[in-house]
């Protein structure tokens, strides 16, 4: 197993030159239209609103926010770091290691589910397209963060933009659940992009200095509201 | 974290108080029942015999505590196989209120609260058909650290082994606002051993109004089955940070507990979904509480306005886990009502 420190992370991330290509790659990769079912998860933001928690727009953007700064620094990113750096190395082992421990950290049978499926549906798409790394790897099940670090690292996207990317799908699938969630218009939920959108570089810079074993953020609130969205009546999304 | 309170009078109290006061003369040397003394034990002995003063004073760098126990099955019960300890952390005798042999164990912390740069470090093993509950005498104290900002740590590993059977049910810690406290749970199951615990955090001291507008508690919470990680539970609660109030965060309780039971069991989740909105519905403001299943695995989460209503929401869910996984009746430690 190679160690990857923080180091090698971090000069991985001052190198941004891509080609067209890769931008347009990394574009499709994080289109909403990705046949891998997006759609279908809110992420605890159903559950959220149907506890009376969130009642409009400048509610909606400060849990999108306290989601992302608490999320996506501590645990998302430095996770999807370290599996893009195993994958851009073929090291399988610590590629497993770490979707573990990302599988590890889903703390309801939604967000676990939401994962798993994203993950698995992701990686029969890179299968499907003959991505080498998706077909050398084995291990089942795959977290969503494993699947999109072996496709971002077949396409040698380098890991600012894969982070940039990463958190961008996540925004953008927040802001489409809410439009289904909330009587929200739609420029509404482009003044919350707006608002949300210069916040996400000091998230990634944040994510960088995360230690191995710093790793994971438990938020009580959304885990709250996930678990109680399993017996909710009447629902849209899948969590 | 485990403490006992200096306490103001034994004279009434139930036969555990008498041993634990006893216990707490730290004074008096031999009574713990170690399997051996360790060297380190002697020089803290004799920093203590040296102070005339009756209330103990940990050294301003930290205190090193540890303690090792073993459970094992030995003639119709779970008796103590191992019990080690160095400094001021320690178990005296396991009591027996259940009928199935069950080993009830109280984990004893004479100086009442963890200060500045004290490491308590805590193991424990259940072998096969061995039954433990760990617990302690009251809620742990971390009170606020010192200049140097130094760490307040407790590290617990408990390993349960195939066929055992391993309870981890310690009061709630009590953080105090500026404490810098590290609270790490790590359990390693093995095959079929069954694990239920719950960890409770109380975030400053709501009822003298003392809120946690300081300092820092990181919790981990943290379960491998057969060496591959089955849950990774880790918090990070900063004093006076936007995570307290909000509706993703604390929603404004000072209270929070994560209770855990290994099964695969759709059944006793429902029974536990069930209790869970019976229980939060007689004070929705208090208390919320939930329900989920992992592989292998049921998770009870709760948020409260203090300890008390989520601490016997769990001992309410513990019930439940025991009654239908065992088809008893669990009796709880008396300490817990003393």
């Amino acid at each position: 197993m190679m160690i990857i420190t923080r180091t090698d992370i971090r000069m991985a991330i001052t190198t941004t030159d891509m080609s067209v290509l890769q931008w347009l790659q990394l574009l499709q990769l994080t289109s909403p239209s990705l046949p891998i079912g997006g759609f279908a998860w809110s992420q605890g933001l159903e559950g959220a609103i149907e506890q009376g928690w969130l009642k409009n727009e400048t509610d909606f953007a400060a849990w999108v926010q306290g989601v992302m700064e608490h999320s996506f620094a501590w645990q998302e990113l430095p996770l999807l770091q370290r599996l893009h750096q195993a994958a851009s190395v073929d090291d399988f082992d610590l590629l497993a290691h770490w979707n573990d421990i990302a599988l590890a950290l889903r703390e309801t049978s939604e967000l676990r589910q939401e994962d798993l499926q994203m993950g698995g549906a992701l990686l029969k798409l890179l299968r499907d397209l003959q991505v080498p790394l998706a077909l050398q790897w084995q291990a089942q099940p795959t977290s969503y963060v494993t699947a999109f670090a072996l496709a971002s690292a077949h396409h040698r996207i380098a890991l600012l933009q894969t982070c940039t990317g990463f958190v961008w799908s996540w925004l953008e699938n927040q802001i489409a659940a809410a439009l289904k969630l909330f009587p929200l218009g739609q420029t509404a939920g482009q003044r919350v992009f707006q608002q949300i959108a210069p916040l996400i570089e000091p998230v990634i810079e944040r994510s960088l200095r995360v230690q191995d074993d710093e790793i994971g953020i438990s938020l009580p609130g959304l885990v709250l509201a996930s678990m109680q969205h399993e017996e909710q009546y009447s629902r849209l999304f899948r969590s | 974290m485990a403490t006992f309170p200096l306490p103001t009078s034994v004279s009434g109290c139930a036969d555990e108080i008498a041993v634990h006061a006893q216990e707490w003369n730290l004074q008096t040397p031999g009574l713990h029942n170690s399997v051996a003394q360790p060297p380190q034990e002697q020089s803290e002995s004799t920093a203590m015999n040296a102070s005339a003063h009756p209330v103990i004073s940990p050294p301003a760098v930290g205190w090193a505590a540890s303690l090792q126990l073993g459970f094992g099955w030995r003639d119709g019960r779970t008796v103590l196989v191992r019990n080690q300890h160095q400094g001021p952390l320690r178990v005296q005798r396991p009591f027996y209120p259940e009928s199935a042999g069950q080993a009830h164990v109280y984990i004893l912390h004479p100086p009442g609260g963890i200060v500045a740069g004290d490491v308590l470090a805590i193991e424990a093993e259940f072998a096969a058909g061995s039954h433990g509950l760990i617990t302690t005498p009251s809620a742990g104290r971390v009170y606020r650290t010192n200049q140097a900002r130094l760490p307040q740590t407790q590290h617990t590993q408990l390993r349960i082994a195939a066929g055992g059977w391993g309870e981890w049910l310690p009061q709630e810690n009590i953080v105090f606002t500026g404490a810098l406290a590290r609270n790490v749970t790590r359990v390693n199951i093995e095959g079929d051993g069954r694990f239920i615990g719950w960890e409770i955090a109380c975030l400053g001291r709501p009822a003298s109004q003392a809120w946690f507008e300081q300092g820092e508690l990181q919790q981990q919470f943290v379960l491998y089955h057969d060496g591959k990680p089955l849950l990774r539970e880790r918090s990070v609660f900063v004093g006076g940070s936007a995570l307290l109030q909000a509706p993703w965060g604390l929603q404004g309780m000072t209270s929070v507990g994560t209770l855990l039971c290994t099964a695969n069991d759709p059944a006793l989740l429902a029974e536990l979904k069930a209790d869970c909105d019976r229980l939060a519905q007689t004070d929705p403001a208090a208390l919320k509480l939930a329900a989920t299943a992992l592989p292998g695995l049921i998770v009870v989460r709760g948020l409260a306005a203090n300890a008390a209503p989520l601490r016997n929401a769990f001992i309410a869910c513990w019930q439940r886990m025991r009654l239908h996984l065992k088809q008893q009746t669990a009796v709880a430690p008396r300490i817990w009502f003393t």
